[in-house]
């Protein structure tokens, strides 16, 4: 019999710009604008792992914003203590400024992978900080500086994100080590009285977008009783249901059935107010999923009502919570929570 | 420098074992000969002694390298400033571009010779070049000019345009 060739399947040739070593690849990208990389990054996967290799790495981003400076600074770096009106600190990239708003702008183009759009209206504010080419495992942002995180555009693994600012320390950590996966956000207040100016919660429709989150976990911590005015909290989760509020409204305290001695302490911004809602021994009994409204009854003793809408917002499903403290005395006929549809 | 040190001249073996007798101040542009020639202690020896191979570079890349070097010798030294400059692209000389008409893999070969050597000014250019092939391109342009097959899924693709169209804003 005669024997078959076996012939050897014709190895695909890779291209050679895809064989190129990093550091060239870096190169080439130091000579294009950010839509060229990305179109670039679309291109296959090898070409977004090149896109991803050759971005810099750095363990931790510092912005620290006052009324008279901008410090960006990089791997925890701040080289001196003074500030001047502009002062380079080569390959370091940290920079201070006088907040000109031009200057800053021109300041911030230079660095690479980093944008900065100032507010128009009040140049003391960050617009937006886009981190598109600069891989950095942590952010931290200080001083007067409320970028929300739906301003913040970070393509990479962001792993921390700490924000704080004059009384508030916002801390955002990813239970699983990833922020894609997962959030938890720890609120803790050292005072009572948030100035207007500087109150801004994170919001997180953006972000989710981006980092598409799934499960958000808030574990918000405040001794303080006050009794203000209601405020609003948006959080986004890709197609809510019903019975996901309930389970989110259920496991969010506590992780268990009862809502025991919670208190729940937020800032939000836009609305310049504080809340607090308290709830003492109180127990979902049960729920009720109407066409328009869910219900949440329980038992025990309630000093606050809350109110859960969920609207749409963009393609995502957006869960609006509000809260509103009312007087004790108000409550006397309410038995639940009661959370509707808009 | 010195008359005799300027025309001394150096043996450079490429990778196919074909050698070029390249001028010092030629090949000084080469950050990777001049470490090499001063951690031998040769660098002002008359006689450089033996070929220094260049294994990663063949006789027809070295041969454009050499001929790059020869031409762009006694430019000036440009400021090494690389974290503030502008994104420009167009100021590659006339000669420059004439000399980079070449095919892909050619191109792609200096660029790997460039690096190997440490020739600064022809690694910007190549990369410039490089650049300048991408630049205002669609994913689709860009794969066709390099012949890159796109292996996301469609699910993948949808993903990383979103996340595209966001950074964009």
């Amino acid at each position: 019999m005669e024997e078959e060739e076996i012939v050897p399947p014709e190895e695909e040739k890779i291209p050679p710009i895809l064989t190129l070593p990093l550091e060239v690849h870096t190169k080439i990208f130091e000579n294009l604008e950010q839509i060229d990389t990305l179109n670039f990054r679309e291109c296959s996967k090898t070409c977004r792992d090149i896109w991803k290799g050759t971005k810099c790495f750095y363990e931790s981003m510092s912005w620290d914003q006052n009324r008279k400076h901008i410090k960006l600074s990089l791997n925890d770096s701040y080289p001196f203590s003074g500030y001047s009106n502009f002062i380079k600190f080569s390959n370091r990239y940290c920079e201070s400024i006088k907040t000109g708003q031009t200057d800053a702008e021109t300041v911030f183009r230079t660095l690479p992978g980093l944008k900065v759009y100032f507010e128009k209206a009040r140049n003391l504010f960050v617009k937006k900080l886009v981190i598109n080419q600069t891989r950095i495992k942590s952010l931290t942002i200080n001083g007067l500086c409320p970028i929300n995180l739906q301003r913040i555009k970070c393509f990479s693994k962001l792993q921390y994100l700490t924000m704080s600012h004059q009384d508030v320390i916002r801390e955002v950590l990813p239970k699983t080590g990833n922020m894609l996966k997962y959030l938890k956000i720890e609120i803790k207040e050292k005072d009572s009285q948030l100035s207007e100016d500087y109150s801004a919660l994170p919001e997180f429709p953006e972000i989710n977008r981006v980092l598409e989150l799934y499960a958000i976990d808030f574990e918000l911590t405040a001794a303080q009783i006050m009794n203000l005015t209601a405020t609003r909290f948006e959080i986004s989760a890709k197609k809510l249901a019903p019975q996901d509020v309930y389970n989110f409204i259920r496991t969010w305290q506590t992780g268990e059935r009862v809502l025991e001695k919670c208190v729940w302490d937020l800032t939000a911004s836009g609305f310049n107010s504080r809340i607090l809602f308290h709830l003492y021994g109180f127990e979902v009994r049960d729920y009720l999923d109407r066409s328009d409204q869910i219900c949440i009854r329980g038992n025990g003793v309630k000093s606050g009502r809350l109110s859960r809408r969920i609207a749409k917002y963009g393609y995502d499903t957006l869960l609006i919570l509000e809260f509103e403290v009312l007087d004790v005395k108000d409550l006397a006929d309410e038995n639940g929570i009661l959370i509707e549809y808009q | 420098m010195t008359d005799a040190a300027q025309e001394r001249s150096i043996k450079l073996l490429s990778s196919d074992n074909e050698t070029f007798q390249v001028p010092r101040n030629v090949i000084r542009l080469s950050n990777t000969i001049n470490t090499l020639l001063q951690d031998l202690g040769l660098d002002d020896e008359e006689d450089a002694g033996d070929a220094i191979p260049v294994q990663n570079v063949t006789s027809t890349i070295l041969k454009k390298v050499i001929a790059w070097c020869q031409h762009h010798h006694e430019d000036p030294v440009a400021a090494d400033d690389s974290d503030s400059r502008e994104k420009r692209t167009d100021d590659i000389s006339s000669w420059d571009v004439e000399f980079l008409k070449v095919d892909q893999g050619t191109l792609f070969e200096l660029i790997l010779a460039a690096n190997y050597l440490d020739i600064k000014g022809l690694l910007d250019v190549s990369c410039k070049t490089v650049a300048n092939m991408i630049k205002g391109k669609s994913p689709e342009e860009i794969r066709r000019t390099f012949n890159i097959k796109n292996d996301f899924t469609p699910e993948e693709e949808e993903q990383i345009r979103k996340e595209n169209a966001w950074c964009e804003d």
